[in-house]
């Protein structure tokens, strides 16, 4: 794949933590990056890894938990904790993430699938692994799958019954 | 493609020019005469024709275009309006709105016109073109209708109650005048002089500009009788003749008030053009700006009150009033006429009375009442149900009015006005009325009710049963409606909308339906009350009364909560309970606020931790990624920037 260095071979990517493991979302998908200083507004009846829902200039976003969404263990909001907005399928959803790190360039022919399972997280929410330099390595969400509506109605059905 | 971006442009438009054309032919049908409808539908076919030749759909075009040349016809008075024509333009207009309903889906599709364009070509030819002599005579007669304005009524009232004689004058001055204009000035003057001068036709300053042949008409009020003032005024220099006639003031009156039951005001329509069309969602976009406004000032005086700056406080002050006038403006941009909506019907009650050979008049009232855009694009569809079901089952054919000792013309009032914070629609019939009796028998047979409950039912309380889905009193099926699929489906929209729906009817005297709406759909007002440090917002529709209760007055039954309200027993619903709020105070307090609720015929008292102030808030979707939430309508922003969740109370109660 290493043909002509045009731009299509690089995407870049917002990558946050969860723990000790580092994740990325694609920059295009990410809106904006908003420190937790409001409260969220919690909704009854809805998905548990929905925090609630936040006043986001006049527009009611929902938030969601990533930690309890990919079945980690929780953690309680830090100081460096943030919420990336992200779009998808049009609509506006909050992560909540333990802290962002950067934003950086990834090589698409660095990307590799995803083994079955990587970080404690099913492969179905993930769209590749990255590795960079000094054995880092990223894991890119597909937030399509992670945050879908319909997968997470399931989810909480799921949740419900153990 | 490049014209897909004129596209919605040119739908409005035409859906717009439609509505004109539809109106103005039928106003045209009760006054051929008159020459400013004759004008307004003449520009509004050619404007059709233009831009859909322009937007490149030829079918449309040549089908304007055919019309067109009929109505230019009839504008230069060559052809005289006949039903055969009227029928042909009515046909013509159905088909344009199929072209545009289709062109509205993508395509102009394969709709035959031709044979209406045929029909409408022959329409040129066939009839004789009258003799231009009497074309003129008609025109003057125009120019020469005295039209009095709110003001001149007054005036004429006012004058009338002194004493005064209203008096037309109608004076042709000799042919051979010289300085025209300024006989007329003097005779208005001279008149002016005998009594008071309210109009003249044509007027004062066309008449001083010899705008006019040889005769003109004065309306104007006196002390005198009408042969005292017959023979002042043939006295006068240079005048002909002088025709002295006394309208009837009762008359006048009445066609003051039918010019003002048409639906289209002249007035209205000359400033219909200064208009900017605006995509709704730019306005949704403008209104949450304006929440956010809204809030960025609380947080202001919030700061503003720490600071205890007396100038600051004055700024924030007016920046809050500021706020809200901005706030209300936005809401009245989206606000639309009924009138919108009503005018569709003229149309339809012509085209179904003729249909079923009925004889129907409409009467329009309140037209000019407001709603949110939202719920004017929504209501027409129910509406069109229920007027169908007056003119097809409420309205009796000729001979059964006849027999029943009623006027045989059947009469339908449409009338919207604002009570509070809601709009009221009512649709009125003079028809024969729902027979309560039968109505009674089917919801016993349907297994909706027991003869014991319906014998205490009140009549409106029973003709409810006929918004249930597949009941339908009617007992032949027609084309129209009867077919158990009418008012449930009405109901549910009016429902949707926030709105209620109800019916009053006397057998044999008609029957009433009301719809009533929400102002807007933005903006509702609720009360807001806190259930475990959660706020939540119950809107006030739902609430019937706020009451105080000592823990000591709940009684269980049946593992039920109760209390005793108005000697009823009004189950009772902690909040917590359904919200699955922690830390919820009302355990512990020792005296419980209660929301009674009502919801239909049930009520249930909810038990809150504290009550807050009522407020009017701009409702919000919670968005597409939740979805609906089971017992919430939707979310709102509170004055310090906090998402307070909004009741679904129909769910919850």
């Amino acid at each position: 794949m290493d043909k002509v260095n045009s731009q299509e071979e690089f995407k870049q990517v917002v990558v946050f933590r969860l723990g000790d493991e580092e994740f990325a979302v694609d920059i295009l998908q990410a809106k904006e990056i908003e420190k937790l200083d409001q409260g969220i507004t919690r909704v009854p009846k809805a998905p548990i890894f929905v925090e609630g829902v936040i006043n986001l200039r006049g527009v009611i976003v929902p938030i969601v938990d990533l930690r309890k969404r990919f079945g980690l263990v929780v953690r309680p909001v830090g100081h460096d904790t943030r919420v990336i907005i992200v779009e998808v399928n049009n609509n506006l959803i909050g992560m909540v993430v333990d802290s962002v790190a950067e934003v950086c360039r990834v090589n698409l022919a660095d990307i590799e699938p995803t083994p079955q399972i990587a970080q404690g997280i099913d492969a179905y929410y993930l769209s590749g692994v990255v590795k960079l330099e000094n054995e880092r390595l990223i894991v890119l969400l597909n937030l399509e799958r992670a945050l879908s509506t319909s997968e997470a109605k399931e989810l909480v059905a799921a949740d419900l019954e153990v | 493609m490049e014209v897909s971006q004129y596209l919605s442009v040119f739908m409005d438009e035409c859906r717009e020019h439609l509505q004109t054309l539809n109106e103005s032919l039928l106003e045209l049908e009760k006054n051929p005469e008159e020459q400013s409808t004759m004008d307004r539908i003449f520009r509004s076919a050619h404007t059709l024709k233009g831009a859909s030749a322009t937007m490149g759909f030829n079918r449309l075009s040549n089908l304007t275009h055919a019309m067109e040349d009929v109505l230019g016809k009839l504008r230069s008075k060559e052809l005289k309006l006949s039903s055969e024509i009227t029928a042909t333009l009515f046909k013509a207009l159905d088909l344009v709105e199929v072209l545009v309903n289709n062109i509205g889906e993508g395509h102009e599709g394969d709709v035959d016109t031709s044979n209406v364009v045929q029909d409408l070509k022959k329409l040129l030819f066939e009839q004789p073109t009258p003799q231009p002599v009497v074309a003129v005579s008609q025109g003057n007669q125009i120019n020469l209708q005295l039209r009095y304005t709110e003001a001149d009524h007054a005036e004429i009232a006012k004058l009338t109650a002194e004493g005064m004689k209203l008096f037309h004058v109608e004076l042709t001055i000799v042919e051979n005048c010289v300085l025209k204009g300024a006989r007329t000035f003097m005779i208005l003057r001279d008149l002016d002089q005998i009594g008071t001068v309210i109009k003249s036709a044509p007027s004062a300053k066309d008449l001083e500009d010899e705008k006019f042949d040889e005769t003109f008409m004065v309306a104007m009020l006196a002390n005198l009788t009408r042969e005292e003032l017959q023979s002042r005024v043939a006295n006068f220099m240079d005048v002909a003749k002088a025709e002295v006639t006394a309208p009837e003031l009762d008359k006048l009156m009445e066609e003051k008030r039918t010019r003002e039951n048409t639906i289209i005001d002249k007035s209205r329509s000359a400033a219909g053009s200064q208009t900017v069309r605006v995509d709704i969602r730019k306005l949704d976009e403008l209104m949450n700006l304006v929440g956010e406004l809204v809030i960025s000032r609380a947080r202001l005086e919030a700061m503003g009150s720490s600071l205890a700056s007396r100038e600051l406080d004055e700024v924030v002050e007016q920046v809050g009033r500021l706020t809200i006038d901005l706030r209300d403006s936005v809401l009245k941009v989206r606000m639309m006429p009924v009138e919108t909506v009503f005018s569709r019907f003229p149309r339809l009650v012509r085209d179904l009375s003729k249909e079923l050979g009925k004889d129907i008049e409409l009467e329009i009232h309140g037209g000019e009442t407001e709603l949110d855009r939202t719920v004017i694009d929504e209501i027409g569809d129910p509406m069109i149900h229920i007027m169908r079901n007056s003119i097809d089952h409420g309205i009796e054919p000729v001979e059964v009015r006849r027999q029943n000792n009623k006027s045989e013309k059947g009469k339908i009032t449409l009338r919207a006005y604002q009570e509070g914070n809601n709009v009221v629609i009512m649709v009125a019939d003079d028809g024969r009325g729902f027979n309560v009796a039968k109505v009674k028998e089917k919801a016993i047979k349907q297994g909706l009710t027991t003869p014991e409950e319906v014998a205490e039912m009140s009549d409106d309380k029973i003709l409810e049963f006929t918004f249930l889905p597949g009941f339908s009193t009617a007992e032949k099926v027609t084309d129209l409606s009867g077919r158990g699929v009418g008012m449930d489906v009405v109901r549910t929209k009016v429902i949707a909308l926030g709105g209620t729906i109800s019916i009053t009817s006397k057998q044999g005297e008609g029957s009433t339906v009301f719809i009533r709406l929400p102002l807007t759909m933005m903006i509702i007002q609720t009360l807001l009350v806190e259930i475990g440090k959660e706020i939540y917002a119950i809107p006030s529709s739902y609430i019937e009364q706020i009451i105080n209760l000592s823990p000591r007055e709940i009684k269980m039954i049946r593992n039920q909560e109760v209390c005793v309200f108005r000697e009823e027993l009004l189950p009772l619903l902690r909040l917590q309970n359904v919200l699955g709020t922690s830390n919820a105070l009302n355990y512990q307090l020792e005296e419980l606020d209660v929301v009674v609720l009502r919801v239909a015929e049930r009520q249930v008292g909810c038990i809150v931790d504290r009550l807050l102030p009522q407020r009017d808030v701009v409702i919000k979707s919670l968005g597409g990624f939740l979805g609906s939430v089971k017992g919430i309508t939707g979310a709102t922003i509170l004055g310090d920037g906090r998402v307070a969740l909004i009741l679904d109370i129909r769910e919850i109660a």
